[in-house]
């Protein structure tokens, strides 16, 4: 019979730094952070049966995670969210790059704060968690094409509420070095489904 | 123009150059506990054994009943806390647990409050597994060695330390070390919700068993234990201030007895300790059931108690009492008007009377004719009364009587409780309440010779405190003069061996 540790060690323990991860990416606040781990471990504790039967458990973990960071992220008030996230600024950069750098994830998250929940866990687990989008689609309990087609709209709705850091970006040849073939394939693939 | 697909690819670039951001150290760690608290939480600690019946060896002080109460009170509580193996989804209380079991050190306040004694506010010192340290401010401090199973007890009003051993023990944890070892599970605790507590938002979790309600107060934000309150019977003791891991000298955890302490011990069983502050045990000691009704008995104390006392249908018993507390209660006088002509035995007794059915109501002339003989057929007291000049302070009414002073809403027996409620009683009485403070003897030239109801609360405790109370709360003075007043004089008081 398996004990709590053992559930732990199997369900947990291999994804504890991601848990973090994507919380702490999300909500960019330690308050905030902290608020959002104690959800998201509350709501495991509930659904621990379900968590168990399920057939990715730490995908499910992790979509609790992102859940939470995001709910918690609404329940923030932008002008919160840009202040407390410049008190925690990489203290390797200047106080100008901070600022700035605070002040541009404070954007992105307002945002993101505008994506439906499916759209905003969808392209945080594409974009900063590298998930696949099996796992993806697992996740969040829908087809592979439909976690696509999620994320795409996310990052077109992205586009359109955050234009002007697409225009101060380097010129795309630069860029595709960074993009790898999989990338391109999701993006066409994305493209498909829309139409 | 760019087409979407630019833009779905470029937005991932965005996102992830500006939220792929390492979690800063200080919030992984902060993340890091609630996960680890978590994993006690799923692991669900099992709680320790049982352990009742010990006996420990303590001096008595007017103080060490708080120092007594508060280690039985809680001792009794968290036991009874630790004995609840439950589950539950509490990860602040959870947090705290782990917070906890993860100190080396811990500091917290303790307020007592036993019923018919003052609250009593002691510091409370936690280091590692075995060391405790209550401290009464000036009173006195208690050092327990749960690994030696001794406890020190200093008393720095008189300079006497007495050290007892914790005999026959056969499993003994300190508050902290059970705390360690609560479970994590609390299916069956039952949630408080939130409440504000000095500007805070505290969670509340209660558990109660076996006639003990323990109630946790937690700050959900900061992971933190904010109060701990232990309901005994009639009996509240309540730990805040919580600190862990602060440093602790070392040297004030020790057994050795500062310099220029002398050595006294008396044998008490904690046992009984623990039912007297749970509120479950018989007032009476066992001796008390073979005494014939009518005679007034005396006996050397044995419990912790300071002096208390119960009265209840025809029947009185009074503990922790020094020799000069009983000499007050038989003649009925207050301290500023007795005069030692020799020195008094020392050492603390208990006191009990039970009259013979159909004079219940002699109940008091008996206690104090019997309380004189007993003082001096034990203790070889006798006195007298007589004429003395001295200076006292003389209570006058410049403006009359006051609407203070009311008509007495009952014609009962007279009587003044330590939280200041005088009732049925002359102006002359606040003698008895003020006495301690005053140092002197109050002499009643009001010219107000009725019985009255009043409060008179004097929250310091030098004479000047006393007649600012007396003026402001009853609109009477007190002034310092020479009298010719009535004295106690003790006489013939030989030493008990």
């Amino acid at each position: 019979m398996e004990t709590g540790s053992d559930e732990y060690g199997r369900l947990i323990g291999p994804i504890e730094n991601k848990m973090i991860r994507s919380i702490w990416r999300i909500v960019d606040d330690p308050h905030d952070a902290e608020d959002a781990l104690q959800e998201a471990l509350a709501a495991i504790w509930k659904d621990l049966k379900r968590i168990k039967e399920h057939p990715n458990p730490q995908a499910l973990i992790l979509r609790m995670c992102a859940n939470a960071a995001y709910d918690a992220l609404r329940r923030r008030r932008r002008h919160a969210a840009v202040s407390l996230a410049a008190d925690i600024e990489d203290a390797s950069a200047s106080p100008a790059e901070s600022a700035l750098g605070a002040e541009r994830r404070a954007e992105i998250l307002e945002a993101v704060r505008q994506l439906s929940r499916k759209q905003a866990v969808a392209v945080m687990m594409r974009d900063l968690e590298d998930m696949s989008y099996q796992d993806i689609s697992q996740t969040l309990g829908c087809s592979e094409p439909t976690a696509r087609t999620h994320v795409a709209r996310a990052r077109t709705r992205l586009a359109t509420l955050l234009p002007h850091l697409l225009e101060h970006r380097p010129k795309k040849e630069n860029r595709r070095e960074g993009l790898d073939r999989r990338e391109l394939r999701d993006a066409f693939s994305s493209e498909r489904e829309l139409r | 123009m760019k087409d979407w697909t630019d833009e779905n690819s470029e937005m991932r670039s965005v996102l992830k150059e500006n939220l792929d951001r390492q979690v800063p150290a200080e919030v992984e760690q902060r993340l890091r506990a609630r996960l680890v608290a978590f994993r006690q939480q799923m692991r669900g600690v099992g709680s320790p054994a049982a352990s009742r019946g010990h006996r420990v060896s303590v001096r008595r002080w007017r103080w060490a009943f708080a120092v007594g109460a508060a280690a039985a009170v809680l001792l009794v509580g968290v036991f009874h806390l630790f004995r609840q193996g439950e589950d539950g989804a509490a990860l602040a209380y959870a947090a705290v647990l782990q917070q906890v079991r993860a100190a080396q050190t811990a500091t917290c306040q303790v307020s007592v409050q036993v019923p018919g004694q003052p609250l009593q506010a002691l510091r409370c010192t936690f280091v590692g597994p075995t060391l405790m340290r209550c401290d009464l401010g000036e009173a006195g401090a208690a050092i327990i060695d749960f690994g030696k199973k001794e406890i020190l007890i200093l008393d720095r009003t008189v300079k006497t330390f007495t050290v007892a051993q914790l005999d026959g023990v056969p499993h003994i944890d300190n508050l902290i070390e059970r705390l360690r070892n609560l479970p994590d599970k609390m299916e069956y605790v039952e949630s408080l919700g939130e409440r504000p507590f000095d500007g805070r938002s505290l969670t509340g979790f209660r558990y109660s068993a076996k006639g003990i309600t323990a109630t946790l107060w937690v700050d959900p934000r900061a992971n933190e234990l904010t109060r701990a309150e232990f309901q005994i019977g009639q009996t509240t003791a309540t730990m805040s201030d919580f600190a862990f891991d602060v440093p602790v000298d070392q040297s004030l955890l020790s057994l050795e007895a500062p310099q220029g302490y002398t050595r006294q011990e008396t044998r008490v069983d904690v046992a009984d300790l623990i039912a007297e502050a749970s509120g479950s045990a018989s007032p009476t000691r066992p001796e008390a059931q073979g005494t014939p009704p009518g005679v007034l008995k005396i006996w050397p104390s044995r419990g912790l108690s300071g002096p208390s006392m119960y009265s209840k249908a025809g029947e009185y018993y009074a503990r922790g009492y020094d020799v000069m507390h009983m000499i007050q209660e038989a003649y009925f006088v207050s301290r500023p008007r007795i005069v030692l002509a020799s020195p008094l035995p020392e050492g603390l007794y208990d006191v009990f009377l039970k009259m013979p059915e159909g004079r219940e109501a002699q109940l008091w002339e008996a206690h104090n004719a019997g309380l004189r003989a007993e003082l001096e057929k034990q203790f070889g007291i006798t006195g007298h009364t007589e004429k003395r000049e001295m200076e006292v302070y003389v209570l006058t009414a410049p403006g009359g009587r006051t609407a203070a002073l009311r008509d007495p809403e009952s014609t009962t027996h007279g009587s003044y409780c330590q939280d200041g409620k005088y009732r049925n009683v002359g102006l002359g009485f606040i003698e008895y309440g003020l006495g301690g403070v005053l140092k002197k003897a109050v002499l009643d030239e009001t010219g107000l010779t009725g019985h009255y109801d009043f409060e008179l609360a004097c929250k310091g405790t030098s004479p000047e405190a006393a007649i600012a109370a007396v003026q402001e709360q009853l609109g009477l003075k007190l002034a310092l003069a020479r009298r010719s007043i009535d004295v106690l004089v003790i006489e013939r008081a030989k030493t008990q061996n």
